[in-house]
This record gives structure tokens, C-alpha cells and sequence, in this order.
């Protein structure tokens, strides 16, 4: 089951969203028709059943304005996430797709704990300065 | 999980957080020294990442000076307006529910995007006449 406003996988009792907050409508399942494994034809672009987040805003975001080099592997999944379903492999989308997710995260950690560090030595070598006048 | 997802107002505090911010680079210059501390990638190898020059583009861009912020870093302040529009687009998801079109981007174009990146990030490092406009 996927949230149909944001494309984030779902619990199966789940009423809201876990990732947007949206209410998850049952009444049409797109997403769980598919027989696994099996390539399911689609209309590139057809917005609301097949959306597939590929978190290329996020790739960006962690790649050109956090200076990470590992947001370079998210923008690749980003990429390899529409050419899924651009081929109407949604299950390989999918999976591609929390790959990109992961990776956003992992930049964004790496970026946060590098950040804290360098923020830590910084605040270290004040007080020193101050403590040695 | 709750029924009430309040957690979504995470993002809404995110926005609002990211007001004082925006807040102090419009009133403190990033050239200024001590303020804001140096990036920690450029400290460390002496490169010019893809992202360099966006602080103070984004200064000069608060400020209306919108060719002194392509000056320091053309390819983040041709990013923002798509940058944007997302986050209006989740900003209107988390308030109500409701995303703005999303067009299908072909994947073609974000390998030539990627592709972009490499070759800025690379030749704005090279300090020779035609590429060292690309420095911040």
C-alpha cells in the first residue's frame, strides 16, 4: 500500500500518511494489483497512481547546497528511479526509490555529524583562546 | 501511530525555523569574518564544492543584487526557483493535503543534470580565465 499523494510505502491499517500526513484512500489500489516481478505497462507521467517519489529535490539539496559528495549516488538513484518507471518496472522503481531515500539520509547524517564536529572544535578552540587570554 | 498526524507540523516548524535564518544572511554579509564558520569541505581539501558561494549568493540575493549572487554561485541560484516550487509543493501537502503538478522529469535530463554538477564542481577548481568566472 502507498500513499497516492506522496508515494511513500504505508502500513496496511494505516490512515494517514507516515511521511506527508495525507488520508489514505482505499477505495482504487493501484499499487498492489501488480504480481511481483512482472513489468506492469504504464503512462510515464500519469501523476497520482503511479507516483514514485525519486527524492531528486533532496539529492540536490544535499549535493549542491551541503557540499556532500554522497548526494551524488542519490541524484544516480533519482535518475535510475524515473527510468524504471519510465519502463514500467514499478517494483524496481520502488526499490530504487527508498535506495535514493537512504542515501539522501545518509548524506544528510554525514553532513549533520560532520557539521557537529567541526562545530565542537570551533567552540573548543574559543574557549581556549579565552582561557589563554 | 496516532490518528492525528501531528508530526506533520515537523515540516511546517521547519519552515518557520528557517525564517530567522534567512532573517540574519539578509542583514549579516558572509564576508564579513567570524560570524559564519568556513565550510568544513572546503577547510579540509581547498576545493570548491558545487554548493560554494551559495551562503553569500544567498546574501546578495536577499539583498536584490541578483547578478553579484550568480557571480558567486550560478548553478545553486539557478537551482532555487525548482527548489522553491517543491517546497511550496510539501508545504501545501503537510497544510492541506493537496501537492502542486508534478511533471514526470525524463530520466535523460537528470543524467544530464548530474552530469552538470561533475563538470562544474570540476571546472570551477581550474583557476585559468574562462573557468575561474565559475569560482565564487
Amino acid at each position: 500500500m502507498f500513499c497516492v499523494t506522496c508515494g511513500r510505502e504505508v502500513g496496511p491499517e494505516a490512515r494517514f500518511c507516515d511521511n506527508c500526513g495525507s488520508v489514505i484512500d482505499r477505495t482504487e489500489e493501484p499499487a498492489t494489483n501488480y504480481a511481483p516481478g512482472e513489468p506492469q505497462p504504464v503512462q510515464p507521467g500519469y501523476g497520482s497512481a503511479v507516483n514514485i517519489p525519486n527524492y531528486l529535490v533532496q539529492a540536490i539539496l544535499v549535493t549542491i547546497f551541503c557540499c556532500l559528495p554522497a548526494g551524488v549516488v542519490a541524484i544516480v538513484f533519482a535518475a535510475q528511479v524515473n527510468g524504471k518507471v519510465a519502463e514500467g518496472n514499478l517494483p524496481e522503481a520502488r526499490r530504487l526509490s527508498r535506495n535514493a531515500r537512504i542515501w539522501c539520509w545518509v548524506s544528510f547524517g554525514v553532513g549533520l555529524a560532520i557539521g557537529i564536529i567541526y562545530a565542537a572544535v570551533i567552540i573548543a578552540a574559543i574557549i581556549a583562546g579565552f582561557a589563554l587570554g | 501511530m496516532a490518528d492525528l498526524p501531528l508530526w506533520r507540523w515537523r515540516f511546517l516548524l521547519l519552515g518557520f525555523a528557517m525564517l530567522p535564518c534567512l532573517a540574519l544572511l539578509y542583514a549579516r554579509n558572509p564576508e564579513e569574518q567570524g560570524l559564519y564558520p568556513v565550510c568544513p569541505f572546503y577547510f579540509l581539501t581547498g576545493l570548491h564544492c558545487p554548493g560554494c558561494g551559495a551562503l553569500r549568493g544567498l546574501h546578495q540575493l536577499l539583498n536584490g543584487n541578483v547578478i553579484a549572487a550568480l557571480g558567486y554561485n550560478p548553478f545553486a541560484m539557478l537551482t532555487l526557483p525548482f527548489i522553491g516550487y517543491a517546497f511550496l509543493s510539501a508545504l501545501l501537502v503537510t497544510t492541506w493535503g493537496k501537492r502542486l503538478p508534478s511533471p514526470f522529469i525524463h530520466p535523460a535530463l537528470i543524467w544530464t543534470l548530474l552530469a552538470a554538477i561533475l563538470a562544474f564542481w570540476t571546472l570551477r577548481n581550474v583557476p585559468v580565465f574562462p573557468f575561474a568566472l565559475l569560482a565564487p
